[in-house]
């Protein structure tokens, strides 16, 4: 009889919703790998049902406590689709600028403080400082930045208000917006400085054949719009998002899995496929230090998604510079609209990977329908595939179980997914069963 | 009239919103605006603190009582990490205030204090209000609970700061 061991890590604490992990064991080898994770936006999405659209934005932007632009950013995609509203060049760069300041604040947190002390064997971001004060010091400078842009463009630093269907409530004044330049120069300079330090992190050997799938636009790098590319050659309208991509529920989990439609094989979402996909299209320093630090075209190794985020840090801050000094507050502050009856789709790229939402509106301009599609669970599939190669192979050079369970969390935290983003402190139960 | 500065921690999830509930009272009695603000997340902490700062942290926590129930407590720099001393509001002698209540993606408050001493920015002491809250559904209102507790710690701050 085959004997079943497992390692369990029960909970991820300090995250929005529940996750953990179950690693099976059979005859002493890894058989299985399981992720479980406990979201509501089920509840969102009912939540919505014959609400006025206007609300959509803010319902939707509570979803999650660190990338609420994207939200935002997604639902008013999709709601414009349906109404077929075409924002002004303004209202659209102004809406770069938005997700500019999410990206810095969830990236800058996530380099400094979530990530970085995995490369050196510490159980927080505060053991971190003792060693690098002066990088964790730059990188919460970093993300006050970004703080900063939210409140002044966004309405207010909690979570942003100004967004609407059609473009802003309020255009900042120039002066508010003038006032940003200083930090955004030194910004750059700051986020260069900080991917050149992790660039410089000792990576683990691990690679995989990942099917990368991002957003991608022809004249800038993605954020709020653009077709729907792969590594493997994919290229489709987001209209057509669900005749490629599929979720499905599992036993294990509340929430859903996705896999390429009819293939049914994963595929990897967020910095590392943006990176791969639209490298081009970085801003010109982020470029350079690509160039520089003799980043492979193809991203490959998961852990060296931190380098990808500290690009997408450079970037933001660089075109938020070029956006904020050619700043113009006399335009409209949103495109006016006679709600009517519809359906449209939307898809951004949130700091963590491609945000699909979708919705169905009456003639009252009433929510009939929504579907939210986060990257997380877009993820998630891909994750158990990464943990089950990775952990297969630490296993079998000995790596002890405190150490597999390490390794767990150190691999899903590469993801920066919204269940594990915060976590340092894993609480490890060993189980054996017979 | 002490110096204190007053940040209200919480989100829009049923009773996570105690600490935003205090800043509302506080707000109503005209509380020098200049001296409290409201927060999401425990980390945005270090955009507003300072080394002299005497600070006042009011946040939601759960699993240590009914919901309404006050704790208050003192966290210091030289404490263990997990530890905040002080009594609680119902009971005589020292206790540990429960797990404060932290956001997504964050980290928690007293890791954030922490830091902010590790790195220098931050005071070494900290009074911290908790609420105990029972409801966190995603858009809910408060408990009418955690709405009465909110206006008694509100009082209390603003005894403690104009009449200490």
């Amino acid at each position: 009889m085959s004997v079943e061991d497992l390692i369990t890590v029960p909970i991820l604490t300090r995250v929005e919703g529940e996750g953990g992990v179950t690693i099976r064991l059979r005859e002493g080898v890894i058989d299985k790998i399981e992720l479980n994770i406990y979201e509501p936006p089920r509840l969102f999405e009912a939540l919505l049902r014959g609400r006025p659209l206007e609300d959509t934005p803010d319902i939707t932007a509570r979803i999650c406590g660190i990338c609420p632009v994207a939200y935002q950013m997604s639902s008013v995609q999709a709601l414009e689709a349906a109404l077929g509203i075409q924002v002004t060049p303004n209202i659209r760069r102004l809406r770069r600028l938005l997700y500019c300041g999410e990206w810095i604040e969830s990236h800058a947190l996530h380099i400094h403080l979530l990530h970085a002390p995995d490369f050196f064997g510490v159980a927080s971001g505060i053991l971190l400082a003792q060693r690098f004060p002066d990088e964790i010091k730059r990188g919460l400078q970093l993300k006050k930045s970004g703080n900063r842009l939210l409140e002044v463009l966004g309405g207010r630093a909690i979570h942003p208000v100004n967004v609407r269907v059609g473009g802003f409530h309020r255009l900042p004044q120039r002066e508010e917006m003038a006032a940003l330049i200083p930090q955004f120069e030194q910004g750059v300079e700051a986020a260069v400085a900080a991917t050149r330090w992790v660039a410089g992190f000792p990576f683990p050997d691990f690679e995989q054949d990942y099917e990368l799938v991002s957003l991608s636009h022809p004249a800038e790098y993605p954020m709020n719009e653009g077709e729907i590319v792969s590594s493997r050659g994919l290229r489709i309208p987001v209209s057509e998002y669900h005749q490629n991509f599929v979720e499905f529920q599992v036993a294990h989990s509340t929430a859903h899995q996705a896999v390429r439609h009819r293939l049914g094989t994963p595929y990897f979402l967020g910095p590392l496929a943006r990176v791969s996909l639209n490298r081009e299209r970085l801003s010109p320093t982020a470029r350079r230090l690509a160039d520089e630090i003799d980043l492979p075209g193809l991203l490959k190794n998961p852990f060296m998604s931190i380098v990808a985020r500290g690009l997408e840090l450079v970037h933001a801050f660089e075109e938020g510079l070029s956006i904020l000094r050619e700043y113009d507050p006399t335009g409209k502050a949103a495109i006016h609209y006679q709600p009517h009856e519809g359906y449209g789709c939307g898809a951004t790229e949130a700091p963590r990977g491609l945000l699909f939402h979708e919705y169905r509106i009456d003639g009252q301009g009433k929510i009939v329908s929504g579907n939210i599609v986060p990257p997380t669970s877009q993820n998630q599939r891909r994750i158990e595939l990464d943990l089950m190669e990775f952990l297969t192979i630490r296993q079998k050079i000995g790596a002890s179980r405190q150490d597999l369970a390490l390794d767990c969390e150190r691999l899903v935290r590469t993801y920066d997914p919204c269940i594990s983003c915060s976590t340092h402190f894993l609480k490890v139960r060993w189980d054996e069963s017979l | 009239m002490s110096s204190s500065f007053i940040v209200g921690l919480g989100s829009h999830h049923g009773d996570d919103q105690a600490g935003w509930l205090v800043m509302d009272r506080l707000q109503q009695r005209n509380f020098p605006p200049q001296q409290m603000t409201r927060l999401r997340h425990p980390i945005d902490l270090l955009d507003v603190i300072d080394t002299e700062m005497s600070l006042v942290i009011c946040d939601a926590c759960y699993g240590s009582g009914n919901p309404g129930r006050i704790h208050q407590g003192v966290w210091s720099a030289e404490n263990s990490p997990d530890q905040i001393l002080g009594p609680r509001r119902d009971e005589s002698g020292l206790s540990l205030i429960p797990q404060v209540h932290s956001g997504s993606h964050t980290l928690p408050l007293i890791e954030v204090l922490m830091l902010g001493r590790q790195l220098g920015c931050g005071p070494s002491f900290a009074k911290i209000w908790t609420i105990e809250g029972g409801m966190w559904a995603p858009g809910t209102s408060p408990s009418t609970a955690i709405q009465a507790a909110a206006a008694v710690v509100a009082e209390a701050i603003w005894e403690q700061t104009f009449h200490a």
